[in-house]
């Protein structure tokens, strides 16, 4: 158990290790790893690997999603409120309540519909920002007000519960022991990757995101991929909602609550620029990490919620600290 | 490129304000909602001490002298939230029984503490006998309840207290009270499953600062130290939230394992990320909350370990209103009227759900 634990840690930090041996923020997650091996036995077992990508998950998710826009030099403020809409969408229509009381359509539908719905969210802002040139930042500040009202008026503000299996088994079941919502997790990780290193759509992103004005004048449609992004940021939040229910086994109405900060502080200490042109998927995976593993490793040790917070601080002051040294 | 130097000053300074003022705005509404959710709606109410509910003998008397019924302003945060939902079906199930005018009126101020203030000064110019109110912020508002004790309107306080101006009485729960006994009835449901020496209970707290928190905690400090038997193991955050008590809840079964021998969390909502981590664990130990919520008390029918103080919005109303009219009546009236949680387990959980969410 325990060597097989340890294999498991080292192989992971070796693979990304030589990917991105040149990324600061690599150096902050192994000091995390190395301090609480050494200050907690249980840190480093499988079992709580497991738990650690488990509870990153979600907002790895929506970090991933929010990538995209910040490559782009935009920026989405709606994706917590996104999530929790398209969740909650998705649930009372799966069961059937609420405001949607009566009107219960099968799972498949309810999912495709939800996740619509994000993206729709996504494209409302996106268009405003790529039409008409209003800062995403103004748009989708519009959407979260938007989207925390409609999740309101569709969830009644309470709870739901009694989701139908099918719908949790995204978010809630085990393959092969191994949590679903962990794959679906990395599975759009490495998608993501692949759609920004072979395409031509995730070449445009960077390019407008270094440069707006050279890549138009190179021909680049620059509103459409403005808009594309932030779609995506929208369907992704959508995703994490819907994983959320079958992590949750419920849908809470507050659920996107203090999801707004981390998934974005998460890309950025991945290494991304907040200001576009760079960044990539797995420094974004970096920064999902380190956020998890320092909540889960004080977890642990039993520091107390004042002492995490200070503690937090200090390790995130440090760790974008690794960030710009190890770009020099 | 020498052009495009201004912009990306622009877009830096612009998204570092933004920035700035969202993570201002987004803490404020997590935290609103995570409060929310739970229906723990008591933010603000502090204190509450004393008084333990001896002020009902003396309500239900004297209300006749009165040639009808009150005219009553009732005046509520935000209908957004269960908790005061219910406040609304309560005052109007006043006004059908007749034990309120009816032309009594009941203002939702939609979280915003202008439209609350503004919808006091209404209930005052339409000269109510008696004004409740559950304040959006304990100072918010002071004026309005000035401009009420200049008209000579009594004011009743609900679940909020204010800061200035008088009032009659203030109808609460008792936060510390409601702690305490959350505590107690996990020791109880523990002795049950099995009799040990001592036994090991994990805290999930609330936000950290919230006055809710504090007092809820200092409930269960009190209950570990009166109880020999009682061992706080671990207490961590949840922030009020099932999503981080869900992992606070791993994270605590991956430490101590089988050494936990029950929950207490101080909301349901937590309760219920408690209840899917254990379950996931394949583990079963008494879980316990604070607030009545729905949700939870749903689960109560698979786990006669699972119990909760249920808060009750409804009885507050009613103890307001007579609370109101015996000062009407000319009767002294308590300073503070604290509500009893309604202890909610497997035994009574139907009923529970059928009477306040059938």
């Amino acid at each position: 158990m325990a060597r097989t634990a340890v294999d498991f840690g080292a192989a992971r930090e070796q693979v990304t290790l030589e990917q991105l041996g040149q990324y600061g923020p690599i150096l902050g997650l192994v000091g995390l790893y190395v301090a609480f091996t050494v200050l907690n036995d249980r840190f480093l077992t499988v079992g709580n690997q497991v738990n650690v990508l488990q509870q990153v998950s979600i907002i790895g998710i929506m970090a991933i999603g929010v990538t995209f826009p910040i490559l782009c030099a935009e920026i989405d403020l709606s994706i917590a409120q996104v999530m929790e809409i398209s969740g909650l969408t998705i649930a009372t229509l799966a069961v059937g309540a609420r405001l949607f009381e009566g009107f219960a359509i099968p799972v498949v539908a309810a999912i495709v519909v939800g996740l619509s719905l994000g993206g729709t969210f996504g494209a409302v802002s996106g268009f405003v920002t790529a039409r008409f040139g209003v800062p995403s930042f103004m748009t989708t500040l519009a959407m979260l007000f938007l989207a925390d009202g409609l999740g309101l008026i569709v969830s009644g503000n309470r709870p739901i519960i009694g989701l139908p299996p099918s719908l949790t088994a995204l978010g809630g079941s085990r393959v092969f022991g191994f949590p679903s919502i962990v794959v679906v997790f990395l599975t759009l990780l490495v998608v993501s990757q692949l759609l920004l290193s072979y395409t031509k759509f995730g070449l445009y992103i960077y390019a407008i995101g270094g440069d707006r004005q050279a890549a138009e004048r190179m021909g680049i449609n620059v509103p459409v991929v403005r808009l594309g992004t932030l779609v995506i940021s929208g369907v992704f939040a959508g995703i994490a909602g819907l994983v959320t229910l079958g992590r949750l086994g419920s849908a809470i109405p507050t659920m996107g609550s203090g999801l707004l900060l981390p998934p974005i502080a998460a890309v950025i200490l991945g290494g991304a620029n907040l200001f576009g042109g760079s960044g990539n998927m797995v420094g974004t995976l970096v920064g999902v990490l380190i956020l998890g593993v320092l909540q889960n490793g004080l977890n642990l040790m039993g520091v107390g919620p004042s002492g995490q917070l200070v503690a937090q601080g200090i390790v995130l002051m440090l760790a974008v600290l690794a960030n710009v040294v190890g770009q020099d | 490129m020498s052009r495009d130097i201004p912009r990306r000053r622009f877009i830096r300074t612009g998204a570092i304000v933004g920035t700035a003022l969202v993570a201002g705005c987004g803490g404020d509404g997590g935290d609103g909602g995570g409060d929310g959710g739970g229906t723990t709606e008591t933010t603000a109410s502090d204190g509450g001490d004393g008084g333990d509910g001896g002020g009902d003998g003396d309500d239900g008397e004297q209300t006749t002298t009165e040639s009808g019924p009150p005219s009553v302003a009732l005046s509520v945060p935000s209908l957004e939230f269960t908790f005061f939902a219910r406040m609304q079906n309560a005052f109007d199930a006043a006004k059908s029984e007749g034990t309120v005018a009816s032309d009594s009126t009941f203002y939702d101020a939609g979280n915003s503490q202008s439209t609350q203030v503004s919808d006091v000064e209404t209930a005052i110019s339409n000269e109510v006998d008696l004004l409740l109110i559950s304040a959006i912020t304990a100072e918010g508002v002071i004026s309005a309840i000035r401009q009420a004790n200049d008209a000579g309107i009594p004011v009743v306080a609900i679940d909020r207290n204010v800061a200035e101006g008088d009032t009659v009485s203030y109808v609460a729960s008792d936060n510390v009270q409601l702690g305490r006994r959350s505590t107690e009835l996990c020791l109880s449901f523990m002795q049950e499953m099995g009799q040990q020496d001592t036994y090991n209970v994990v805290q999930l707290e609330g936000t950290p600062g919230a006055s809710v928190t504090n007092d809820r905690g200092e409930g269960f400090s009190n209950a570990v130290s009166e109880n020999d038997s009682l061992n706080r193991l671990a207490s961590q955050t949840g922030e009020f939230s099932t999503q981080n008590a869900l992992s606070v809840m791993e994270d605590f079964i991956t430490q101590y394992g089988d050494e936990i021998d029950g929950v207490f969390c101080q909301n349901d909502l937590m309760a219920l990320g408690a209840h899917r981590a254990l379950q996931n664990a394949n583990m079963s130990v008494p879980v316990t909350g604070i607030d009545g919520t729905e949700a939870w008390v749903q689960l109560f029918s698979d786990n006669q370990f699972y119990g909760t103080i249920a808060q009750l919005p409804e009885e507050m109303v009613d103890t307001a209103i007579e609370t109101g009219k015996a000062h009407l009546a000319g009767d002294d009236v308590e300073d503070t009227i604290v509500i009893e949680g309604l202890e909610v387990t497997q035994a009574n959980a139907s009923d529970y759900l059928g009477q306040y969410f059938g």
